[in-house]
């Protein structure tokens, strides 16, 4: 699953700190997600999330053996991640471009067969 | 003596009945197991709506009357914002493979400090929802294109 599309540093690369308005930001990257207050300026944020999840049943097939079919036959090994990109905007006073950064976390979304230890582990 | 009287059914339209009924055939089989869903978080805005708001003129009321309360109220630089949003979704499910995709869509409104609408940003980000399994593209050219018309034409930025 995602929710919007992830920003590349060639997508922001017309940002000059000092230079650049909230109003060409939005004109080459759309809305914000989320504006906020932060200090004497304001924050502009864009979210790209990304879900990843994987499954696979298998004691399915006994399902087609007769016998089998009317007790619990399932086995189910399964694991996923979520990861959140985030590129935030910090605007002063005037709706001036001060700086941005990018965080990426969008790597934690990934497939997983094995469902045991821990996803740092990998 | 009475002759046997033969329909004339030209080759032409039994072949092209057989192709549709092949076609028809396999269109059942390839998307036999196959889901399309979509669903939305709150009403777009509508076009008219927002073209409806002129910064420096419009009131705080008006915009209310026009679009409705705000989903958020923010108080920023000593300004009051209003914000919109919704949520476009689409799911698709091809045999075993399933994919989400959801866009938000956001609208402020700034007002000033005498209650007049200030910036209008209701560009939408240059993505779209549309159905796919596979990793997510940015947009299309055309919808890159469309997206951009749209942009132009809204006008009225801060």
């Amino acid at each position: 699953m995602t929710l919007n599309t992830p920003l590349k540093p060639d997508d922001v690369a017309f940002i000059a700190p000092g230079q650049t308005t909230l109003s060409e930001v939005v004109m080459h990257l759309g809305v914000p997600v989320e504006l906020k207050r932060s200090g004497p300026g304001a924050l502009a944020r864009y979210y790209y999330t990304d879900v990843k999840y994987f499954r696979v049943n298998f004691g399915w097939p006994l399902g087609l053996w007769q016998p089998a079919a009317f007790v619990p036959h399932d086995l189910i090994l399964g694991g996923g991640g979520l990861g959140v990109d985030l590129f935030q905007v910090e605007l002063d006073q005037r709706w001036i471009v001060q700086q941005y950064t990018f965080t990426h976390e969008s790597p934690a979304a990934g497939y997983r067969v094995w469902p045991f230890g821990s996803a740092r582990d990998e | 003596m009475g002759r046997l009287r033969h329909r004339h059914q030209p080759h032409g339209t039994s072949q092209a009945t057989a192709a549709t009924i092949i076609v028809l055939v396999i269109t059942v089989l390839v998307t036999t197991g196959c889901a399309f869903t979509r669903g939305n978080l709150g009403l777009a805005e509508k076009g008219e709506d927002i073209s409806a708001i002129k910064k420096g003129r419009t009131t705080r009321g008006e915009v209310l009357a026009l679009l409705g309360a705000p989903n958020h109220i923010l108080e920023i630089n000593g300004q009051s914002i209003f914000h919109y949003y919704r949520y476009d979704l689409k799911h698709s499910t091809l045999l075993v493979f399933s994919r989400i995709n959801i866009a938000s869509d956001d609208l402020y409104v700034f007002f000033t400090k005498e209650g007049k609408v200030g910036p209008v940003l209701a560009i939408r980000p240059v993505t779209a929802v549309y159905f796919r399994v596979g990793e997510r593209r940015r947009c299309t050219p055309f919808l890159c294109w469309r997206l951009r018309l749209g942009a132009a034409l809204s006008g009225g930025y801060a």
